[in-house]
């Protein structure tokens, strides 16, 4: 029964070589579904929600890392569904119905990317103030960090009387 | 002064409920805030208010040279920064396709093992201080500095070690390191049997904790929880096992496990794990292989000065080749171990001298679930306990 687990979940996407995850490629209306479809060949958890942005190709991918405990065979222990989003106004369905451990993780796609998560139960902003940053996600390509950068004035390194 | 208008008002909340606002500046741990809704003493609802020390690193990563990402993701949780970075660098070898030699192996193993006691005791005496047993605070701070004070022998440092290189670590072992190690682990050994008289079988601290905070296996795997709290409920996760990295596969030590679930399994899980993590420097110190400590990649572009500092210090310089270090493009992830529970980072790069992305995801965000889900039933009295024994530390999830 296992090794037909293993194989179903194989036949979904491809291995990277590098680091052996499975990696799906899927469409916003399919998400829940593919989400659906691996919490019953036992992917209990989601590791990560998150997103990259490429603001030349007008996109950003929505990468959620999805895992298991304690496994004993061989399905390949991260999953990786990425599903590319419309930059100007990302929208994806919530992932918490399929998986709880979600919550926390997709308030922080919205507070760093502004992915809005359709039927969320609690979608704020988590680390970030909503006053500091009002339509504002760090994360994406545009916001551009200050530097202070290290400057010396005349007479910086003299005793004061 | 004038007070602007958004701090001055009010609004209603359920009759019969008081709003409680626990934080950010409490005395146990700081920089979180709660609010909790209490019908008389029980928490009906907790609102877990994360990110007063949120950074950004993963934005702050993205602006620095790969190599210049280990001292920033260090301070996630100095206390153990060793298992916090390692993740890092087993992602990144992933991308470069490298991988250290045996010793280095070995002495990463052997510093991310320091790391986790020194990183428990530093729980236990917050656990303590929260329960008003300041005794237990001061032992176990006490008794922390023995493994800062190992962890510096090795490295130069007490907190921060920035210790990894892609392919290999700053430092071999130094002389006399083994007996330094064994006269802490006895010390250790005797020390954990003294805190069991005065705080594990104490009955002033059993039955704050006993029955307290109870985390079923089956929220556990439902909220995705991670670490000692869920092996405390069962959970038999430990990604030292689940996928090996360093010198982990060639040693032997067990993942214990606890069922009760409740505050009290989640302290004698650490206690356990501090005993497994002893027994794995002990055979790793005795198994360790002789041999370079950085990868030959690197080990080429060494001048002869660096190479003379190598051979009769021990001490391995940062080529300037590696501060330019261009992954090839593509995205790999790696998971570690923490003292806390898994650390996940996944990096994309897209053959720059700067990560096009550095995602972290670190075990006190991913348990911060547990102050939302687990709190609820138990009287506000029980708050710190149940708080204490989940490990939980702020600047880590807030990264």
């Amino acid at each position: 029964m296992t090794a037909s687990k293993a194989s179903e979940v194989l036949s979904r996407g491809t291995i990277r070589g590098k680091d052996g995850a499975l990696v799906i490629n899927t469409t916003v209306e399919e998400l829940v579904n593919v989400a659906r479809e691996l919490k019953e060949l036992g992917y209990t958890h989601v590791v990560s929600i998150t997103a990259i942005d490429y603001p030349q190709e007008n996109k950003i991918v929505l990468v959620v890392h999805a895992s298991l405990y304690e496994a004993s065979d061989d399905r390949p222990k991260v999953v990786e569904i990425r599903t590319e989003l419309n930059r100007e106004s990302p929208v994806a369905p919530t992932l918490t119905g399929v998986w709880p451990s979600a919550e926390f993780q997709e308030r922080e796609a919205y507070d760093h990317f502004g992915i809005v998560f359709d039927g969320h139960p609690d979608l704020r902003r988590v680390l970030l103030l909503e006053e500091d940053f009002k339509g504002v996600y760090p994360l994406r390509k545009d916001f551009v960090v200050p530097e202070e950068g290290i400057e010396y004035k005349e007479g910086w390194g003299e005793l004061r009387g | 002064m004038t007070i602007p208008a958004q701090a001055i008002t009010t609004r209603r909340i359920a009759k019969d409920v008081l709003e409680l606002h626990v934080g950010p500046q409490h005395p146990g741990s700081g920089h979180m805030r709660f609010v909790i809704r209490l019908d008389g003493d029980i928490m009906v609802e907790v609102d877990p208010d994360i990110g007063f020390v949120h950074r950004t690193m993963e934005k702050l990563a993205e602006n620095r040279e790969w190599l210049k990402a280990q001292p920033l993701f260090e301070r996630m949780a100095i206390l153990d920064a060793a298992n916090v970075t390692i993740g890092y660098f087993l992602a990144l070898e992933k991308l470069l396709d490298i991988e250290p030699p045996p010793r280095a192996k070995y002495i990463r193993t052997i510093l991310c093992e320091i790391s986790r006691i020194a990183s428990h005791l530093y729980g236990f005496g917050i656990l303590g201080i929260f329960l008003g047993h300041s005794t237990a605070y001061m032992w176990f701070f006490g008794d922390r500095e023995v493994f800062i004070e190992l962890a510096e022998r090795l490295t130069g440092q007490r907190l921060t070690y920035s210790f990894f290189l892609p392919g290999g670590v700053r430092r071999d072992i130094p002389t006399g390191f083994k007996d330094d190690f064994e006269k802490a682990a006895r010390y250790i050994e005797k020390r954990l049997k003294e805190y069991e008289a005065i705080f594990m079988n104490n009955p002033v601290i059993r039955v704050r904790v006993e029955g307290v905070g109870v985390l079923t296996k089956d929220m556990a795997v439902r909220l995705g929880v991670v670490g000692p709290n869920a092996r405390a409920s069962g959970v038999k996760h430990d990604i030292r096992v689940e996928e090996p990295y360093d010198a982990y596969p060639e040693l032997d030590f067990e993942v214990p496990v606890y069922k009760e679930g409740d505050a009290l399994a989640r302290f004698l899980q650490r206690v356990d794990e501090i005993r497994e993590s002893l027994k794995i420097i002990r055979q790793a110190l005795k198994a360790m292989p002789n041999g370079p400590i950085i990868h030959e990649r690197y080990l080429r572009m060494y001048t002869k000065v660096m190479k003379e500092v190598l051979e009769t210090q021990g001490r391995a310089k940062i080529p300037a080749a590696m501060i330019n270090l261009r992954p090839p493009a593509g995205e790999a992830y790696a998971r570690a171990e923490a003292a806390r529970g898994e650390y996940f980072y996944y990096l994309v790069s897209n053959g720059g001298t700067k990560p096009y992305r550095a995602r972290v995801v670190s075990p006190s965000f991913r348990n911060v679930l547990l102050f939302k889900y687990l709190m609820p039933g138990y009287r506000l009295a029980d708050f710190p306990a149940i708080y204490g024994s989940l490990d939980y530390f702020p600047p880590e999830a807030d990264r």
